[in-house]
């Protein structure tokens, strides 16, 4: 019995623990949720399982009546059985009394004897036939007996209770007082000689009767108790084979679905894992996790110390923050997925052969409920290290496109021609500094001259650019000049080495490369100009605008009318107003003449605007005219020789600051510059670059423009004065020879100036 | 990676041969010296006595040339103790030099950089042989006052 | 309630939410928005991060304090994702992003109200 209650609570046990797989409950409402689930899915188990206790505890409650009832049927025989004990001891004690009284001996003892059994004899008998409370038999505790019902025993009774009638008769004298005469004895002892052996078998009759009923009763019990344990026996093997037949199914069917999954999760694209509220990671993963990571330390591994091996402290502490978010109740994750900061982050990726690679990677996290309030994550993982690097490529190419069409619009408006000669211009400028790279020999022996000459070079080209208001090739050429300054001041600290002109070369070539970009948007535009004729009408145009240019408008070549554009955009740059007076360069130009002059005219235009020309309010003061004056005039004697005057009224020469600049520079002692005449500090102006400006800007102010006139000048073989008084004026004259029959001026070099 | 980017890891391809050359052959005074780079449109002839290429393609397509003249070559061979001077070990030297960028090239460039086994011949190049950029990188070597080039010619696909 | 420093915004909040709330009230720093937690109990508070006096995130933290069981939904440009999540793990129940159009936002408070706040 005790075997079988062991074995359905082991069963009890092994079916919470399946469930428990699945469950935390804690509280309540999960235990309801667990009973309705378990009437669901699995009503036949918890049905049989029912079925079963109410079998085991039928027989047990069957075997504890049965029992009871036994042993009361014990007690009967035990009772009967003394009732045929008393039949033959009340015989006993009469017979000797009546010996003992014939002796003349003391029976009192026998009395007693007797009294006491006739009074247990009828009180058992009476129980028999009514039921009731007597003493048993071995412990003289009192018991409760039924009456005795079944047909059989009554039967007997019947015959019993009258004989015990008429031995109560032939007793009730022994039974009075203590004193028995002979008159009291003899009747009683002949009724009980002659009844004795009636009541006896009586007695044993019913002994008999209550021992079968026994009998009956304990066959019944053993009956009941194999149906019972039978029936419970098949309930379990039932529950057993059915469970069993379940549980094979469902091991199949996980084995089946495991085998999906690690397939599915072997050839997605994606790194795919979960993650469990502990912020672990789960035990199955794609593949591809692998793949993107480049490493097997995957499943188990903390979130955090899983991404800290790949990003910065701070995304990690981010990430955390943030995963955690997906577990907290108030939070609608459907609107948490903006601030994730895994979004396209830069990882560190040390592969197997322990090379760091940088990819981009993508997260996206998505909660799953597990069904009893546990809740998990899955989390994807893309590498999207291409997709970024593609936009990054049409970013910069867009980028590029923009530049190049803002360059388109700053070189529509520039008259061809122009254009042409800046191409020209341009590219024999570089091709000069690619020579000047190329015939360096020792860049340790005195590269600073070559860089010198670069640098001339560079801004002299600036210039050009500038004039046409080509700003982003002047921007080009001023972050060219911006590497050859960087340049000297490392000449200075250390040895150069070629490696060190790497910057310069490549920005040479970009350089190159957008002047190759003008090139054939000229000539697309070329092709335009021919059908309409713009140039005329760009000049036309501007002819109208400046007519406040005092009475008669000469007709200006086209290329020194630009100049106005290109003063005005100066000196509207440097909050400055000015006039500017062009005289001797009427149409038609030749144009190896404007070739020699107009990039002298511009720098010194530069050179004017940015030193020279003063602001309203200190013209103002110094009794000047509000807008700066600037005269540029070209004369010559008809015999080729030329004389080229720049006059403009602004501060003159600062000589103070010129000294301050060449003591600086080291080029003179303070000593040496005290002594220097005005016509010595222009002529170092001219000679060393030196520049009184403090910040520099794509205009001017490298300290290269003067140096760079002079190499201009020198260049057509030209003569330099200068004449300046400070805060009055300063005017530049330039006399040189120009052949009008287009052959190139022989170059002769004519050193000589005035102060 | 930028255009210097990609140059720098050629010179440090160079410089770490000769540097190699100068601990291996107990020379160490025989250093390189990197002369200024220029460049050359393809229409001027290029390179030296002997050339070695290396092609790029992937991401980036292009040409990189190492050429040097005869005199270098024989330098390198008399250190290496070689008693032949003829073309041949000459040949055979530009490539194992070529060869030496190609390999520092490939571990430094990763990806982007698909590069091809070395090419040697015999003096110069044509450039009209090769899809160059129209202006390549020169950047002059010397080595023991010999002359050495490196010629890139890289552009993005 | 609308919190925000920008009346352009406010005014577009407004405009989209008072076809689904009887009353929309607004602030326009975190200050002001405490004193009408306090007045007004509202339902939903749409909230700016970066406001002047009292910040976004302070704001959030003192209205559970005040009011365990209000909603809130932090609206805000994407400049510093981590005070978004801090402001998350505070108590605000989710974040939109600006800009947003109309249809984001209603989306937003609705599944927001779908959460059940127990205090």
């Amino acid at each position: 019995m005790s075997v079988i209650v062991l074995w359905s609570c082991h069963l009890f046990v092994t079916s919470e623990t399946y469930f428990s797989a699945s469950d935390c409950g804690e509280n309540l409402l999960n235990r309801v949720g667990m009973f309705a689930f378990m009437f669901g899915k699995y009503r036949f188990l918890v049905i049989s399982i029912a079925l079963f206790l109410v079998l085991d505890l039928g027989v047990l409650v069957l075997n504890f009546y049965t029992s009871g009832k036994i042993a009361e049927q014990a007690e009967l025989i035990n009772l009967a059985g003394r009732q045929r004990t008393l039949t033959q001891q009340m015989s006993k004690a009469t017979l000797y009394i009546k010996a003992q009284k014939l002796q003349m001996w003391v029976y009192q003892s026998g009395l007693d004897e007797l009294r006491e059994h006739y009074k247990t004899f009828a009180d058992t008998l009476r129980v028999f036939n009514d039921g009731g409370a007597i003493e048993s038999i071995d412990g003289g505790q009192p018991i409760e007996i039924q009456a005795v019902v079944a047909p059989q025993g009554l039967k007997i009774l019947e015959q019993a209770n009258p004989l015990w009638k008429q031995f109560e008769d032939a007793l009730a004298p022994l039974m009075v007082d203590t004193l028995v005469t002979d008159e009291e004895i003899d009747p009683a002892s002949a009724f009980i000689a002659s009844n004795n052996a009636p009541m006896f078998m009586l007695m044993d009759e019913l002994t008999e009767h209550f021992k079968a009923s026994a009998e009956r009763q304990t066959v019944f019990l053993r009956r009941a108790q194999i149906v019972g344990i039978s029936l419970a026996t098949i309930n379990f093997f039932i529950i057993l084979f059915h469970f069993l037949k379940q549980l094979r199914g469902r091991d199949l069917k996980i084995k089946v679905k495991q085998n999906e999954s690690d397939q599915i999760l072997s050839t997605i694209g994606d790194g795919v894992f979960l993650l469990d509220k502990n912020l672990v990671i789960g035990g199955q993963y794609s593949r591809q996790l692998e793949t993107i990571f480049s490493t097997k330390r995957v499943s188990g591994q903390s979130f955090k110390r899983f991404l800290g091996r790949y990003f910065a402290n701070k995304t990690v502490g981010l990430s955390m923050d943030f995963v955690k978010l997906y577990f907290r109740p108030h939070i609608n994750s459907a609107l948490i997925e903006d601030v994730n900061p895994l979004k396209r982050v830069e990882a560190t990726i040390t592969t197997e052969d322990d090379e760091a690679v940088q990819k981009y990677l993508d997260f996206s996290f998505a909660p799953l409920n597990q069904g009893a309030g546990n809740r998990a994550i899955l989390v994807t993982v893309k590498d999207v290290t291409a997709q970024i690097l593609l936009e990054a490529q049409d970013e910069q190419a867009a980028d590029e496109l923009e530049q190049q069409m803002s360059l388109l619009t700053q070189i529509l408006p520039v008259p061809y021609q122009e254009l042409d000669y800046f191409i020209q211009e341009s590219t024999q400028g570089y091709d000069r500094i690619n020579a000047l790279l190329k015939d360096t020999k020792h860049i340790a022996d005195n590269f600073e001259n070559t860089l010198n000459k670069i640098a001339r070079e560079t801004h002299r080209l600036k210039g050009s650019a500038a004039a046409l208001n080509l700003k982003w090739v002047a921007e080009q050429h001023h972050a060219l000049e911006d590497n050859i300054e960087a340049l000297r001041e490392q000449s200075k600290v250390k040895k150069l080495s070629g490696r060190n002109l790497l910057p310069l070369t490549i920005k040479l070539k970009s350089n190159y490369e957008s002047l190759e970009l003008i090139s054939q948007f000229r000539c697309r535009l070329g092709n335009y100009a021919s059908v309409v004729g713009t140039t005329v009408e760009a000049a036309n145009d501007h002819q109208k605008t400046l007519s406040g240019h005092g009475g008669e408008i000469p007709e200006i070549d086209g290329k020194w009318l630009s100049l106005y554009d290109y003063a005005e955009r100066l000196a509207t740059d440097q909050g400055l107003s000015l006039d500017v007076d062009l005289r001797g360069f009427e149409a038609p130009m030749e144009p190896t003449l404007t070739e020699k002059l107009h990039p002298i005219a511009i720098q010194l235009l530069r050179n004017a605007i940015a030193h020279g020309i003063e602001d309203s309010d200190t013209r103002c003061r110094l009794k000047k005219p509000n807008n700066g004056q600037l005269l540029i005039a070209l004369s010559h004697d008809r015999g080729g020789n030329y004389r080229f005057t720049f006059q403009d009224d602004g501060r003159g020469f600062d000589y103070a600051a010129i000294r301050v600049e060449l003591v600086s520079k080291g080029i003179l002692t303070i000593e040496q510059a005290g002594r220097a005449s005005s016509g010595d500090l222009i002529r170092h102006a001219f000679m060393d670059t030196v520049s009184t400006q403090l910040n520099t800007d794509p205009i001017s102010g490298r300290g290269v423009g003067l140096p760079l006139v002079w190499q201009l000048i020198k260049s057509i073989g030209g003569r330099l004065k200068v004449r300046s008084v400070e805060r009055e004026f300063t005017h530049f004259i330039i006399e040189f020879e120009h052949q009008s029959n287009e052959r190139e001026t022989s170059t002769r070099t004519l050193m000589e100036r005035a102060g | 990676m930028n255009e210097r980017a990609h140059i720098d890891v050629f010179i440090d391809g160079l410089s770490r041969y000769f540097n190699y050359l100068a601990t291996e052959l107990e020379e160490p005074n025989s250093s390189l010296e990197i002369g200024a780079p220029y460049l050359l449109s393809t229409s001027q002839p290029m390179g030296l006595d002997f050339t070695g290429m290396i092609s790029v393609s992937g991401n980036n397509l292009g040409y990189i040339f190492v050429s040097a003249n005869s005199a270098l070559l024989k330098r390198i061979l008399l250190s290496y103790g070689e008693v032949d001077l003829s073309d041949m070990p000459k040949k055979d030297l530009i490539g194992e030099i070529a060869n030496t960028l190609a390999g520092n090239a490939r571990r430094r460039l990763g990806a982007d950089f698909h590069i091809s086994t070395p090419r040697v011949f015999d003096g110069g190049l044509e450039p009209s042989k090769y899809q160059l950029t129209s202006r390549c990188y020169v950047l002059p070597f010397r080595w023991k006052s010999s002359k050495a080039e490196l010629i890139i010619s890289i552009r993005e696909r | 309630m609308i919190v925000d420093d920008s009346l352009i915004i406010r005014n577009k909040i407004s405009r989209s939410l008072l076809v689904k709330f009887s009353k929309v009230s607004r602030a326009e720093n975190g200050e002001q928005a405490l004193k009408m937690v306090r007045a007004e109990k509202p339902d939903v508070v749409t909230m700016d991060l970066t406001m002047p006096k009292v910040g976004g995130v302070e704001a959030i933290k003192k209205m559970m304090e005040i009011e365990p069981t209000i909603h809130i939904l932090v609206v805000s440009a994407l400049a510093d994702k981590a005070t978004a999540i801090k402001a998350l793990t505070y108590g605000a129940n989710g974040f939109l992003c600006k800009p947003f159009t109309d249809v984001e936002l209603n989306e937003a408070i609705e599944q927001i109200l779908k959460i059940k706040l127990s205090s």
